[in-house]
């Protein structure tokens, strides 16, 4: 067995070139596959902190009928028996803050430039405890008196306002009718979450309980868990499923997001058979050509007595260690790739701008190491190019010793 | 002592709608110790009955017994480990492994034996010198001249002290002078250690070192 691995390691250096070409193809296979995966499970994870952080929180908790008609922000479903909720998240020792979420149209009053937006009536002391979003709040303050109204730099920049300039916001009451207001922009925000940066605006409480003539109601209250996220919900949900409220949780709000997320687990394995195909065709060349080049040596060697089995394990042997070189050169430069993206990242904005496409995530691409993915790569580089080493082995294997021997014109 | 007996052996070679008979009934008997070339025309059947001598392809008539033993009875691996032991071959155009040195083509066979290290360096350092190769054990076949190759080739064939050596045109490939160093090599070989050897050439020298001559000729003996 030792002497067999000895010699596929000698043949593996026997073609230099071919063998470094061949390591290089695997290489930049399990290359890209490390940068998709890293990129991806970089994206999950900073797409669950950023929809915590700055959209859903850990859960909200709102009529059942509003949330079964959320698309359209049916405001006059709102959260009946609030105190009691309220008191139970006390009880609990849990972060709230209540929102009105509504749907409307931000109107320069000077241009007359107008689009469509969700509208967020908070509550900025109890706001700042549930969510990051002051901190993304780089001019200004969150939205505190009546009139003022927190915008991104996108939407500025969509509707030419700055700090200071005046927005109509025009919305549906909660009884049906129009209502229009302006606000005046005393601060702008950009967080890495882009479905905020290009959708929302934020005005305070009470100036969307006028506008909106909500009468002191609201329709969400975001909650914030620290731990156990699933099981409080579950409690939650007991307990104020009496009053007709449920509880959504983070997962639930972004369904978009999971959907994409449970098809990134189906794009892994589809780049580990891509990964596959490029090793398959990388050694399967290889080796067909290193079984051709040594037919009369195949042989020789069967006529001196080596078996099958053992002409075999030395293919297995020279391919795998050419599949695990491979898959070392990948690794080395996915180690590479994912470091330079995790330190510096990858600025995509000019081509992707802020869609997020399901991915709460800013343009600038960064990674994540994935030992087990790192792991994983290189056993299937080995596994895969030594198994493939057995086919082009087992055909010259079904030829005659005789006629093998001859057609390398040494004996006979 | 009887080696090989073959009585009756035919080979016929089916390709397509076209069967080449290549041996037609055949008997012979080789001694143990024998130093014996067949001789023929190309096509005349030497190559097919040395395959068939060397266990490496099987009659389709006929019998072939080796020490007693029918290989024609043998099965593929049977037939691969009866080779691994008792046989010994040369071949035409040496036909050494090149990413192997001269000490790690002698010393082949015996790893396929699974001899243990040192008593695989001790025959391999000892054969080598045997043979003039002290001193070029680390070199690989390109570093060695045609004779060189040669003589590695035939340290291979005998490392394991085999039963029997089949060299196809062992001086095909080599000046006369070199050739007949070889076959001096072989000839105190087969009487130091009593091997039997078996030639297929058309070279006369070679013919001149053998005692005996088989010819063949359209697949027939011609004695």
């Amino acid at each position: 067995m030792k002497f067999i691995f000895k010699l596929g390691m000698k043949n593996l250096l026997r073609y230099k070139e071919r063998t470094i070409l061949t390591c290089l193809s695997l290489a930049v296979g399990i290359c890209i596959l490390l940068f998709f995966n890293g990129t991806l499970e970089w994206a999950d994870d900073a797409s669950i902190r950023n929809l915590k952080k700055y959209e859903t929180a850990s859960m909200k908790i709102g009529n059942a009928e509003f949330f079964e008609e959320e698309n359209y922000i049916p405001v006059d479903e709102v959260i009946r028996g609030k105190e009691k909720i309220e008191k139970i998240l006390e009880e609990k020792g849990m972060e709230y803050t209540p929102e009105i979420k509504f749907k409307a149209s931000l109107i320069n009053e000077i241009t007359g430039d107008s689009y469509p937006f969700f509208g967020m009536g908070i509550e900025a002391k109890s706001h700042e405890k549930v969510y990051d979003l002051r901190e993304m709040v780089y001019e200004g303050n969150l939205p505190k008196s009546s009139r003022e109204i927190l915008i991104s730099k996108n939407t500025a920049e969509l509707l030419n306002v700055g700090i200071g300039d005046y927005l109509i916001v025009e919305t549906d009451t909660k009884s049906g009718g129009h209502n229009a207001d302006a606000f005046k922009v005393t601060a702008l925000f950009e967080t890495p979450n882009p479905e905020l940066n290009k959708g929302f605006f934020y005005i305070s409480l009470g100036g969307a309980n006028n506008l909106l003539a909500m009468g002191g109601d609201i329709n969400l209250i975001a909650v914030k868990a620290n731990q156990n996220e699933e099981s409080l919900a579950r409690e939650l949900k007991k307990e104020i499923d009496k009053e007709g409220m449920t509880v959504r949780t983070w997962q639930e709000q972004a369904q978009d997001y999971m959907d994409l997320s449970q098809g990134k687990k189906g794009g892994s394995s589809m780049m580990l058979m891509m990964v596959f195909i490029i090793i398959t065709v990388g050694i399967v060349n290889t080796m067909n050509m290193a079984v051709f080049e040594r037919t009369g040596e195949i042989g020789m060697m069967r006529a001196m007595g080596m078996t099958n089995r053992e002409i075999i394990l030395n293919f297995i042997f020279e391919s795998g260690a050419m599949g695990f070189l491979g898959g070392i050169l990948g690794l080395v430069l996915g180690a590479i790739v994912t470091w330079y993206l995790i330190h510096f990242g990858w600025d995509m904005s000019n081509y992707v701008g802020d869609l997020s496409y399901g991915y709460r995530v800013s343009a600038v691409f960064h990674s994540k190491w994935d030992p087990g993915m790192m792991i994983t790569a290189l056993v299937f580089s080995t596994i895969s190019a030594s198994i493939i080493s057995v086919f082009p082995a087992r055909r010259a294997l079904k030829r005659s010793i005789s006629e093998t021997l001859k057609s390398a014109g040494k004996f006979g | 002592m009887e080696l090989i007996k073959t009585k009756d052996l035919s080979k016929t070679y089916i390709s397509g709608e076209t069967e080449t008979k290549a041996l037609r009934g055949v008997s012979l008997v080789i001694e143990n110790g024998e130093f014996s070339v067949i001789t023929g025309p190309s096509g005349s059947g030497k190559t097919t009955l040395f395959n068939l001598i060397g266990a490496l392809d099987s009659p389709t008539s006929g019998t072939i017994t080796f020490d007693g033993k029918d290989l024609s009875k043998l099965n593929r691996k049977e037939r691969t480990l009866f080779r691994r032991e008792k046989i010994g071959f040369v071949f035409q155009t040496f036909n050494l492994i090149p990413v192997l040195t001269a000490f790690e083509n002698v010393a082949f066979p015996l790893n396929l034996l699974r001899v243990p290290e040192k008593e695989i360096k001790e025959k391999v350092y000892n054969l080598l010198e045997k043979v003039g190769l002290k001193g070029m054990e680390e070199r690989k076949p390109a570093a060695l001249s045609g004779g060189q190759q040669q003589r590695v080739a035939v340290a291979r064939a005998l490392i394991k002290e085999p039963v029997l050596i089949l060299a196809d045109e062992p001086t095909a490939n080599l000046d006369s002078a070199t050739g007949g160093e070889i076959m001096k090599l072989m000839k105190k070989l087969n009487k130091e250690e009593e091997i039997t050897f078996l030639f297929a050439t058309h070279d006369p020298m070679v013919m001149e070192y053998s005692r005996r001559r088989i010819k063949l000729r359209d697949g027939k003996i011609q004695e």
